[in-house]
């Protein structure tokens, strides 16, 4: 028994009584028999999935420049408004809270001896430890 | 063959071979998909690469729930449905109660030159289904896809498409039973 008959038997099997007829059998022969053969799809060139990595990697470069254009006009937008605002606020620049610390020589060595140590240390134990 | 997981780890990760391969691996499976939805040749590249770009697009969405070529051919199936959509192309609606009466009873010029013995009789006539039907056919008799799968693809349930195979099947028969009477008579 043939793939197709086998179909039909299962069709009958299902309780699809209009299949009794002689005449439906033949025409669902028919049918499946051209249902089971594969059809032509309209072919595509050989150069096709190559194509397709041109139009990917083409797209990605042209991301790529957009999202440096706005990490640039970011920076650029950021700049702009700082500018802006110390214009606006009539800001001047002073270091005079500074003077108010400048005996204090020892408390700026220290900080940056405490700072340096924590490196060290960090470096020595922390990231070993945790490695 | 590699497996779908590692070819899809490998295209997220930004390997051309990777989705080179995946390319060539599907290319068959959405031409057929396209080819029974569209016939118009100088669309169909062009709807088969929408297709691809698309796949890698939504590819970091895909959660492997259905196979990979599934997937596929469902991005296929919808991107063919709308392009007719969108052109306006004639659907034969499966809703319209008349459908299956002009069906069976018209016959157009070329099918009254077409030897009705032939294979492509058979295929004009399946072509002459509405998509929703045609596809069910060819997906279930062609491809060997099960209701579920087909469901998948077609976004139907499984009762659907089993009735949507059931009624295809039989309007094509109803139409070959009338012509064979018809030739009968004559």
């Amino acid at each position: 028994m043939n793939i197709n008959k086998e179909e039909i038997k299962k069709l009958l099997e299902e309780d699809n009584s209009s299949l009794i007829e002689h005449a439906d059998v033949d025409a669902f022969s028919r049918i499946l028999t051209v249902l089971g053969k594969e059809d032509e799809a309209i072919p595509l060139p050989t150069n096709f999935s190559e194509s397709i990595i041109k139009i990917v990697l083409k797209k990605r470069a042209r991301e790529g420049r957009w999202g440096w254009f706005g990490y640039i006009a970011g920076i650029a937008g950021l700049v702009i408004a700082l500018i802006v605002s110390l214009v606006l606020v009539d800001f001047k620049l002073d270091f005079g809270f500074l003077k108010g610390i400048s005996s204090y020589s020892g408390l700026f060595l220290f900080g940056i001896a405490f700072i340096v140590i924590l490196n060290i240390l960090e470096k020595k134990i922390i990231r070993i430890s945790s490695e | 063959m590699i497996e779908d997981q590692v070819l899809v780890s490998r295209v997220l990760r930004g390997d051309m071979e990777a989705f080179q391969l995946l390319i060539k691996e599907h290319e068959r499976l959405v031409s057929h998909m396209v080819s029974r939805l569209i016939k118009q040749r100088e669309d169909h590249e062009e709807i088969c690469q929408d297709v691809f770009l698309k796949v890698y697009d939504k590819l970091g969405a895909f959660t492997f729930q259905s196979k990979l070529s599934t997937w596929i051919a469902t991005i296929a199936y919808r991107h063919a449905i709308n392009f007719m959509r969108k052109k306006r192309m004639l659907i034969a609606e499966v809703s319209d109660e008349k459908f299956v009466e002009r069906f069976v009873d018209h016959q157009t010029p070329e099918e009254i030159l077409m030897d009705k013995d032939q294979d492509s009789y058979i295929k004009s006539l399946i072509d002459l289904l509405p998509p929703q039907y045609k596809i069910v056919l060819t997906l279930f008799h062609l491809d060997g896809m099960n209701y579920e799968e087909i469901g998948e693809i077609t976004g139907m349930p499984a009762g659907t498409v089993k009735n949507y195979l059931f009624r295809a099947r039989n309007i094509l028969k109803d139409k070959i039973k009338a012509q064979t009477s018809k030739e009968e008579i004559l």
